[in-house]
């Protein structure tokens, strides 16, 4: 999960250099000159198979296997009828969308608080805590696989929403509370002052005054997880084997074997196309508060 | 009626080092304005956030009003506070952020209402309400500051550094409005400043600290008179006060202080409280504007009351200018009125009327005389 997740992170990190290059004299023009190019051409990388995909998706079959680099006649919306309907793609897409509602909420509420708590007091332990969920970020899921299989089990969760939702939490927790603790450090510790001097106690300093102005930095961690927990695909493939309760990610690998028989390729592409623009979306959306927000704790320190 | 009362107050904090403040004890009159003042370290900042209740008191005991405070969360105590980064709530309107401690309070919607249009009129900050903080400027936001302690009616307030984010013209302004506010709201203000100016013009009385201790707490006027120790007569004015070590030595029933560069009469009136120090030195201090050119001395000085110096380095202000001097051993700076024609180099006397000198300990540092 941590490795599938980091990526929009190191995405954003890759713009750095552009920046960096910004400045007088020659020698910055030349590496900034090296730097552009280079990156024009790991954006056609990125772009070219994105853009195949959606133009394939309004193909037809013959011409997605006999005129590939072609724009099609006549645009195929069938495809993603079919797509959504007969290969389920809709059903999971709802399943998806369930799934990641609780599991987002959860993610951040507690991590919201925790971080809070371990940013701005002090008690016994303290770094035990920290260090506890830093060491998290560090554990592949790989590892805890099958004894979460009978966990969930145990708990009675497999094959439910619930239970996929918990592991998800768990498994965000980690990054999530490492960053936003840095983030809440950065916060000004006079205004939650100036509410407890107000009259506040601790929980309204929290919810009124704290929280809003973490936004930014719960806002960036919000993108962050929905890409990550949107493109997971082990853990649903392990705790939900239910075909009613398959997320979009195993649905669109069930889709490929199973369209691969029946040689539609038009819904293929359709499915993944569906599958990828609320991602698109969000990112796109969201971008510059993402950005804004993973650099904000280094800008302010 | 809330009187504040330090009783013994002490504050150390976990994991050893020396206290933050130690013994402090004094009483802070009803609606008295009082500074506490000090270098950066000297707990002033601590002894005012043990009174609004944002650090334990480890020792002794804090009265605001009648009640002893000590375990009283800040909330209960009746305290309003402006902080020195003005504290606003960044997500809030101008209104909604006058507004939060009186909706904290149950203060119904009108009455809220009247009162934070009331706070802004005072402050002239109505036609800013609907907003923001960061679309205000620094003079903009402090009265913010200003009006949301003010909304709350309550008795104390406490100011920590609250002039110290605005430019040197605003400062003036504001700091001659807060005396106006203070006569108006008629509350008991403690204000924590390092700035000794801040001090000098706006306090009743004036509480210097240094080294978490208490040095004097006396009004403007007094303290500029009379510190009581060398730290407060070094801390208060500006130039600061000028400090020679000098041997006391008697001769004739007189007593004269002697440097390598002079020997000069001691005036009578402090002889009786220097008699212990005879065959000792005493450090002498005396402030850059009551040492003036020997002809300008009103009545007039014997002539072994004078000191021998020469005019190193003269710097012009148009109102006034400063002397640096030197005489073997020390160097002396003078205050003094710009018709006089002085050049580098120039060997003239200068002098202090006899109250004008200080004479302190220079093992307690405490003035003798």
């Amino acid at each position: 999960m941590s490795a599938e997740a980091i990526r929009p992170f190191d995405e954003a990190r890759g713009a750095v250099p552009t920046v960096a290059a910004v400045g007088s004299g020659r020698r910055s023009w030349l590496f900034g000159g090296i730097a552009q190019t280079l990156l024009i051409l790991w954006t056609l990388m990125v772009v070219f198979p994105f853009l195949w995909m959606i133009v394939s998706a309004f193909k037809s079959n013959p011409e997605i296997v006999f005129s590939p680099w072609q724009l099609p006649d006549t645009l195929q919306w069938g495809n993603f009828e079919r797509a959504w309907t007969e290969a389920g793609i809709g059903r999971f897409a709802v399943n998806t969308l369930i799934v990641l509602a609780g599991s987002l909420t959860g993610t951040l509420v507690i991590s919201a608080m925790a971080a809070y708590v371990l940013a701005r007091f002090e008690f016994p332990g303290r770094q035990f805590i920290f260090y506890l969920f830093l060491a998290g970020t560090m554990f592949p899921v790989f590892l805890a696989l099958v004894p979460l299989v009978f966990l969930v089990q145990d708990l009675r969760l497999f094959n439910t929403y619930q239970g996929l939702m918990l592991v998800y939490i768990a498994y965000s927790l980690p990054f999530t509370i490492f960053f936003l603790t840095g983030f809440m450090k950065t916060l000004p510790n006079e205004v939650g002052e100036a509410a407890v001097m107000d009259g506040a106690g601790p929980y309204r300093v929290f919810f009124d005054v704290m929280l809003p102005m973490a936004k930014p930095g719960i806002i960036a961690m919000g993108i962050f997880n929905f890409l990550g927990q949107w493109n997971q695909f082990l853990l649903p493939l392990v705790l939900m084997p239910n075909p009613d309760r398959h997320l979009l990610s195993q649905g669109l690998a069930a889709l490929a074997i199973q369209q691969g028989y029946q040689n539609d390729y038009g819904a293929l592409f359709a499915a993944m196309t569906i599958t990828m623009v609320p991602t698109l979306v969000v990112y796109i959306i969201f971008q510059r508060r993402l950005e804004a927000g993973l650099t904000a704790g280094a800008l302010k320190g | 009626m809330a009187r504040v009362i330090f009783d013994g107050v002490g504050k150390k904090y976990a994991g050893g080092g020396a206290n933050a403040v130690t013994d402090l004890n004094m009483e802070i009159a009803d609606r008295e304005f009082l500074v506490l003042v000090g270098p950066s370290g000297c707990g002033k900042s601590t002894a005012m956030r043990m009174v609004a209740g944002l650090e334990e008191i480890t020792e002794g005991r804090i009265i605001i009003g009648d009640r002893v405070v000590n375990d009283l969360p800040p909330k209960d105590r009746d305290v309003a506070m402006v902080f020195q980064s003005y504290a606003l709530y960044p997500h809030m309107s101008v209104r909604d952020n006058l507004a939060y401690p009186l909706k904290l309070r149950k203060v119904p919607k009108a009455e809220r209402e009247q009162r934070v249009n009331e706070a802004a009129r005072v402050l002239d900050i109505t036609q800013f309400l609907d907003r923001k903080p960061k679309a205000l400027s620094g003079g903009q936001r402090q009265r913010v500051a200003l009006g949301r302690a003010i909304v709350r009616n309550a008795d104390v307030f406490l100011m920590d550094e609250p002039l110290s984010n605005l430019d040197a013209k605003l400062r003036v302004q504001t700091r001659a409005e807060l005396i106006k506010l203070h006569e108006r709201v008629q509350t008991t203000i403690i204000y924590v400043t390092h700035d000794q100016v801040e001090a000098m013009t706006m306090g009743d009385r004036i509480a210097v600290m240094s080294l978490g201790v208490l040095q004097q707490l006396a009004t403007p006027q007094e303290l500029y008179d009379n510190p009581t120790n060398k730290f407060v007569a070094g801390f208060i004015g500006s130039p600061s006060m000028n400090f020679l070590d000098v041997q006391l030595q008697g001769s004739e029933g007189r007593l004269y202080a002697v440097t390598p560069g002079f020997k000069m009469r001691v005036p009578d009136t402090k002889g009786r409280a220097l008699q212990p120090y005879i065959g000792q030195s005493v450090t002498l201090g005396v402030r850059p504007e009551h040492l003036v050119e020997r002809s300008r001395l009103g009545g007039d000085a014997p002539p072994d009351a004078t000191i021998p110096v020469t005019v190193d380095i003269v710097e012009t202000l148009g109102n006034e200018i400063f002397v640096y001097l030197t005489s073997p051993g020390t160097v002396l700076t003078s205050r003094m009125a710009p018709d006089i024609q002085l050049t580098s180099g120039q060997q003239i006397e200068v002098a202090a009327e006899p109250e004008r000198l200080h004479f302190f300990d220079p093992k307690t540092e405490l003035k003798v005389a």
